[in-house]
């Protein structure tokens, strides 16, 4: 009985090891294009290790567009809406939860309503109201339309609710302001869900291709997503470069997922998961 | 009036005495300035653009012009003569199906055969996840390389002796590229679902099953598989919702082609977009609206029967 499960182990070892393989071959891949010659790129037999480190093609991708450009509005774009997001959910969810006044729970239903609205179905007359702001190619429009909060707030609430009211109310006794009470009690011990509800809008933010695409014209204004598909589309591809473009983006998520690997799992399925 | 009940603001439920509406709202004023931000920015950038585009879809509109109302011109177009809008809905119903059926399977075998062993586990689960993190654009880049008439998998494909395909240039093959792409991005999100879910079942089921002599294949058969039936069901249709919406793999590895083989809606309602036909996209957005909400109201109907 015994050996009989061992050798069950080993082959479940043996199969995952193997899918490990395939599910990380494509990573390795554009790794190891990224530090090829453009001759080596499609040799055949093709190479894993390139002959020489090519770390030149990663200085070229800074040449051959403002990569630096689509890096700072990224950076700028992805942290603003993430802490914006954070900031007005938690606060929302709080008041969803723990404040009582009338209408509350119709601006809820709202809210969550709102979860039923994708963003394909609202961007084109969303677009038409930016440009009616004067926002294209400005921050605040590549910013503002981005922060959903409908699910941050479900989410909020959800936690909220397991803040006593004992604590609540001894700080109101004690002349709280209901702002005073929710940043200095109710935040530090809501660390997970803000954390949660940061990780799932920093990567959806940090991997939007659509609304940037559409809200942007000018190459200065654009962020990562929309500056690597359209270094795509330039004719005689050079594969090395966009392949380091790729690993460039790729690297920020990476660190955060290695160093917060659990907060980013519950994060972006935060939703999903039911405990 | 000074007793304690009064003192506080905070209450689950609904108001539970008797105030007036008016008290009530200035005792919860933190409340409205607490949803205010958040509120404007629905009520701008979700609500009013949604109103908008309903009275945009009975309109003919290149955005200079001023739009010119056709009625239900837009929508009789979309249904009875636009063949792409055709194409888009059925490449979309495949697409959405072969990657939904697809990465379920994937991630299902992955979670039994993960939570099967003791050591390594996070590893596996953590390593497994990395593609959920990567961006799509990043992802479809990649997969485009290996896609090339002389990239990898053609490689390996000669190797075995096998002609060589075009993976993006075949219409017949193209959209099943972009899943199997879609898939290895997506799976293991899938996976920790199914992960999470098979905490859930009893421990001593297992033990029954053995008990009566079921072997591996028998216990997922007879235990696994009953016991996370509302899991599949959510992912099903998470996934089925999710992959209705696909748009940035189309847009970096085939731009809807070849011959709009890989053509999906929300392709197409972006290429009228960029045409300029404002009023006809707008009117393919609320279509488009309108089946996700049928399959939501299926989804509803799904888990009140499971219960769930």
């Amino acid at each position: 009985m015994k050996k009989k499960s061992n050798i069950l182990h080993g082959f479940i070892y043996l199969a995952l090891s193997l899918g490990l393989i395939l599910n990380f071959a494509p990573l390795a891949w554009m790794v190891s294009t990224s530090l090829k010659k453009p001759n080596e790129i499609f040799r055949m037999p093709p190479q894993l290790i390139p002959e020489t480190f090519q770390f030149s093609n990663y200085l070229k991708v800074f040449e051959l567009v403002a990569f630096e450009k689509f890096y700072i509005n990224s950076i700028i774009v992805t942290v603003l809406v993430t802490v914006i997001t954070v900031i007005i959910t938690s606060m929302a969810g709080f008041a969803f939860a723990k404040i009582d006044f009338p209408g509350r729970n119709f601006f809820f239903f709202l809210f969550l309503s709102s979860l039923m609205i994708p963003f394909h179905v609202i961007m084109v007359p969303l677009y038409r109201i930016v440009v009616s702001f004067g926002w294209v190619d400005t921050y605040a429009g590549l910013i503002l339309p981005q922060i959903s909060t409908a699910f941050g707030i479900f989410l909020m609430r959800q936690f909220m609710y397991s803040v006593p009211d004992s604590i609540l109310e001894a700080a109101k006794i004690d002349g709280s302001s209901t702002f005073h009470t929710f940043r200095k009690i109710v935040i530090p011990i809501q660390k997970p869900a803000l954390a949660t509800v940061a990780i799932f809008t920093f990567n959806s933010s940090w991997n939007n291709l659509l609304w940037p695409l559409l809200v942007t014209n000018s190459e200065n204004m654009r962020t990562l997503p929309v500056g690597l598909a359209l270094f795509k589309s330039v004719r005689n591809i050079d594969w090395a470069s966009v392949m380091a473009a790729s690993v460039m983006t790729l690297v920020p998520v990476i660190i955060f997922f290695i160093f917060m690997q659990k907060q980013f799992i519950r994060g972006l399925t935060g939703g999903a998961v039911k405990e | 009036m000074m007793s304690f009940r009064n003192l506080d603001y905070i209450g689950k439920g609904k108001s539970m005495n008797k105030q007036g509406v008016l008290k009530r709202a200035r005792k919860g004023i933190a409340g409205y300035l607490f949803i205010l931000f958040p509120l404007a920015l629905l009520l701008t950038f979700n609500i009013i653009p949604m109103l908008f585009g309903f009275g945009m879809s009975f309109t003919e509109w290149n955005g200079i012009q001023p739009a010119k109302f056709i009625g239900l011109d837009n929508y009789k177009k979309i249904f009875t003569n636009d063949s792409v809008f055709n194409t888009a809905f059925l490449n979309t119903i495949k697409f959405s199906i072969t990657s939904v059926v697809g990465g379920i399977t994937i991630a299902f075998i992955l979670a039994i055969l993960i939570d099967r062993i003791t050591r390594f586990q996070a590893f596996f689960r953590v390593s497994y996840f990395l593609p959920v993190v990567t961006p799509m654009v990043v992802v479809a880049l990649i997969w485009t390389l290996i896609y090339q008439d002389k990239g990898l998998l053609n490689y390996i494909l000669s190797i075995v002796g096998l002609d060589s395909v075009g993976w993006l240039t075949d219409r017949k093959i193209a959209m099943y590229s972009v899943v199997v792409t879609s898939i290895w991005q997506g799976m293991g999100f899938s996976m920790i679902i199914f992960l999470a879910a098979l905490q859930g079942i009893p421990n001593h089921l297992y033990e029954a099953a053995k008990m009566d002599g079921a072997n591996f294949f028998q216990q997922v058969r007879h235990v696994t598989i009953p016991g996370l039936k509302n899991t599949f069901a959510f992912l099903a249709v998470y996934g089925t919702i999710g992959g209705f919406q696909v748009f940035d793999q189309i847009y970096v590895m085939t731009g809807g082609g070849p011959v709009n083989s890989t053509q999906t809606i929300v392709y197409w309602i972006y290429s009228n977009f960029k045409q300029l036909n404002l009023g006809y996209s707008s009117a393919l957005s609320y279509v488009f609206f309108m089946i996700l909400l049928i399959i939501s109201i299926i989804q509803l109907k799904i888990f009140q029967k499971n219960n769930y």
